[in-house]
């Protein structure tokens, strides 16, 4: 089947992910330049999300390697069992069977290799999609190491000689540019900024996620949830985890719509740490959040980049 | 899914595609010439994401605009910073041919307009001088284009005041040839000029012009809808207002958190070895016979860094103040391990005050309220002084000093030793330099400090950005 931008929006909807034009075309050139698609933004705007809903949409694995500070090879892409290869040592010594350079091959094959999701990918059999998740955390040399990677995707095992791999998996960087990436990964890759969704990209995905928010209810939650990204300096925005956990609790506290009681009591839900509390409770307030969403059917807060 | 070809099959193709073959070369050039103007506003394009965006645009619809723009934007722009400015471009390259005649227009105008008022110049600066054989002849003073173009742009009682004062060297100096003199006195006041009216034309955001008046023209358009936008970034710190602060402070803050975050990933990357620990692995693996079963790694502990912050709060700083304390408080409050100082004449340790974690206002009240050196003189030298004979324990090699001044400071020579000195005990220095980069060749106090320190010119938040994006790489 001929991929296409229509086709595969279509199908990202049907696995629940609303995405906007944008997201979808360079999804799409990704797939289509088989090149790592690079997906960066603040936290909690469905940047793994993507990667999630790529493996579901064709239908595939889905490896992930996340990142941290001192990942190093081992960990990413091989480690030669060593406990295992250290009791076939031993065995091999009490028995005194078979001769030193059989146990020396066995050593070194397939059953004392373990995996890690780098080799994963490449020695898969169906095209996987590899998520290589929060690459800003690890160290350069480690960067390095990658986008040699995923350049050739193929490895060199010295006992075992090159691997390379059938087919180039599909690959979603993501990245909170708490560090600047160097050129040579960003080179490689297709780039694609998310940023938090619209108002009207929000509503259709609390329709979607929740759908048991009533129309009313919905629209509200999405307008006062830009409102407070737009206009309160906070530390941590709400991402699109806590809108949707926000309707949920709207919704278990059978509220049709948002009142200054009802934003009170969930507030907690949205703001994560005491400071925004403060803030929201020195700048804006329930009755004035709820006043702006009241204000105008219309108008929407537009979006800063 | 679609097959991709050899690189150069694929040009051709994409070149075939889009284009019947007698206009084949319009669209080649089209896009080479947008590359080319991205890449005089600063965006980093390789050859081979040349490649990809015209492999890209194969691949998505060219009829539909948007389209269009993302496929260029996720080839070629690959940070928030280059998207924007991308948009920009995008906007102010393809556009309908009326409205590039219209801006073809209005350039022209602009244009003459500055040649007219170059030319009024001309006039206003020509005297009449009578030498010794008391005749007269004209003497203009022999300033450049650039130069005519500030002194247009003065208020008028500045030029009036400039006028009269080259009145009177000219009729005071019956030397032979005064013009020279007088041209040297009139370009050091002009200078000064320029920077206080923050000469717009080659300001931030820094643009290569090419020369080609074509692509000139989608670089200005593009630059002044970045003024427009990012204002409050490309804006001189001292002349952020006090509406725009709040959103200005939480830039900041958001930008020394991602310094603090960029020293001390620089700084343990080169600690990170891992080492077997063989008394622990031995121990451990007793249970097994004294086969390594099991292998202990110590690593080295990560020893996050010290910042020393000193920060110059005198008379020549003031109009920085606003951002200096800013700074001090984003830093303080992202990083544990932050010693701050100020000085002018003396030096004062306000690390207590920040970190008592309140309100930004309340502390940075209290703190001028007591301190006595806000606006006066600068010694340098006196604060390092200080600090190295009073706060010798805060110098080791953990430690990254930050400094933010203008490097205008009684006794620079010592200083320069001083700072030399502690060069030595410390991490490493940073510089961040209030002093526009054009004056720095003309400061002798500049070159000195520079040696030992990587100093950065710093009067812009986007300034600010750059060197935690770029600078702090290399």
């Amino acid at each position: 089947m001929e991929l296409t931008v229509d086709r595969l929006k279509t199908g990202l909807e049907e696995q629940g992910y609303i995405a906007d034009q944008e997201t979808v075309v360079t999804a799409y050139l990704a797939l289509t330049l088989e090149k790592p698609l690079l997906v960066e933004g603040p936290p909690g705007v469905g940047k793994t999300e993507i990667a999630k809903v790529l493996a579901r949409v064709f239908d595939t694995e889905l490896i992930r390697l996340q990142c941290y500070e001192g990942l190093d090879e081992n960990k990413a892409l091989y480690e030669w069992n060593y406990q295992k290869q250290l009791i076939k040592i031993q065995l091999s010594q009490v028995n005194r069977e078979g001769q030193c350079q059989t146990v020396e091959d066995s050593l070194f094959s397939a059953e004392y290799l373990l995996e890690r999701p780098l080799l994963k990918a490449i020695r898969s059999d169906k095209r996987p999609v590899l998520l290589i998740d929060e690459i800003d955390k690890v160290d350069q040399e480690f960067e390095a190491f990658l986008f040699e990677v995923l350049s050739d995707f193929q490895v060199s095992i010295p006992e075992w000689g090159t691997l390379k791999s059938k087919q180039i998996p599909i690959v979603v960087l993501t990245s909170n540019a708490e560090r600047e990436l160097s050129d040579g990964l960003k080179r490689r890759c297709v780039y694609l900024y998310l940023d938090y969704p619209t108002p009207d990209k929000e509503l259709r995905i609390i329709t979607a996620k929740v759908p048991e928010t009533g129309p009313r209810l919905s629209l509200e939650v999405a307008k006062a949830v830009g409102y407070i990204r737009e206009k309160l300096e906070l530390r941590k925005k709400p991402s699109i985890a806590e809108t949707i956990d926000w309707a949920r609790a709207l919704v278990a506290l059978d509220a049709d719509r948002l009142t200054p009681e009802v934003v009170s009591i969930t507030q907690n839900i949205i703001f994560k740490n005491k400071d925004d509390i403060d803030t929201f409770r020195r700048d804006m307030g329930p009755e004035e959040l709820v006043a702006l969403v009241n204000e105008n059917g219309a108008v929407k807060p537009g979006q800063r980049g | 899914m679609k097959n991709v070809n050899p690189e150069g099959e694929t040009l051709n193709l994409a070149m075939d595609a889009i284009n019947p073959p007698g206009e084949r070369e319009y669209i080649e050039n089209n896009l080479t010439r947008f590359m080319h103007i991205l890449r005089h506003l600063g965006v980093r394009i390789s050859s081979s994401e040349t490649i990809d965006a015209v492999k890209a645009l194969l691949a998505v619809d060219m009829m539909d605009r948007r389209q269009v723009k993302t496929a260029l934007k996720s080839t070629l722009a690959k940070s928030p910073e280059d998207r924007v400015i991308l948009d920009k471009a995008f906007e102010a390259f393809f556009i309908t041919p009326e409205q590039k005649a219209e801006r073809t227009a209005r350039n022209r105008e602009l244009r003459e307009k500055e040649a007219q008022e170059i030319q009024a110049v001309d006039d206003e600066l020509k005297y009449e001088l009578a030498d010794e054989d008391q005749q007269s002849r004209d003497v203009s003073v022999p300033l450049t284009a650039e130069e005519k173009k500030i002194y247009s742009r003065l208020p008028e009682d500045k030029k009036q005041k400039l006028k009269s004062y080259l009145k009177k060297q000219f009729q005071s100096n019956p030397v032979n040839n005064p013009e020279q003199l007088i041209t040297n006195m009139i370009r050091s006041s002009l200078n000064y000029w320029k920077y206080y009216l923050k000469f717009s034309g080659d300001g931030p955001p820094e643009v290569d012009y090419t020369g080609d008046e074509g692509t000139d023209e989608v670089l200005r358009d593009v630059v002044e809808k970045l003024r427009a936008d990012e204002q409050l970034l490309y804006q001189d710190i001292q002349k952020i207002t006090e509406t725009d602060m709040p959103t200005a402070a939480a830039l900041i803050a958001k930008l020394s958190r991602k310094l603090a975050t960029r020293i001390s990933r620089r700084y343990h990357r080169s600690k990170k070895r891992e080492r077997l620990d063989i008394r622990r692995t031995i121990r451990y693996n007793i249970r097994f016979g004294g086969t390594m079963f099991n292998l202990k790694y110590k690593t080295k502990k990560v020893q996050k860094p010290r910042i020393l912050l000193i920060c110059d709060v005198s008379g020549s700083m003031a109009k920085y103040a606003g951002f200096v304390l800013q700074f001090i408080y984003g830093l303080s409050s992202v990083t544990e391990n932050i010693e701050s100082f100020i000085f002018s004449e003396t030096v004062a340790r306000i690390t207590e005050d920040i970190a008592k974690s309140r309100d930004f206002d309340v502390t940075m009240a209290e703190i001028i309220n007591r301190s006595e050196d806000w606006g006066r003189g600068t010694d340098f030298n006196r604060a390092i002084t200080a600090i190295g004979d009073d706060y010798k324990h805060l110098l080791s090699k953990e430690t990254f000093v930050i400094i933010v001044s203008d490097t205008r400071t009684l006794n620079v020579e010592k200083a320069v030793l001083r700072l030399r000195e502690m060069k030595k005990k410390v991490k490493d220095i940073i510089w961040l330099n209030t002093l526009p980069k054009k004056v720095w060749p003309d400061t002798k106090s500049v070159a000195a400090f520079r040696r030992h320190c990587r100093m950065f010119e710093c009067n812009t938040l986007a300034h600010l950005d750059n060197i935690m994006r770029v600078q702090m790489l290399r």
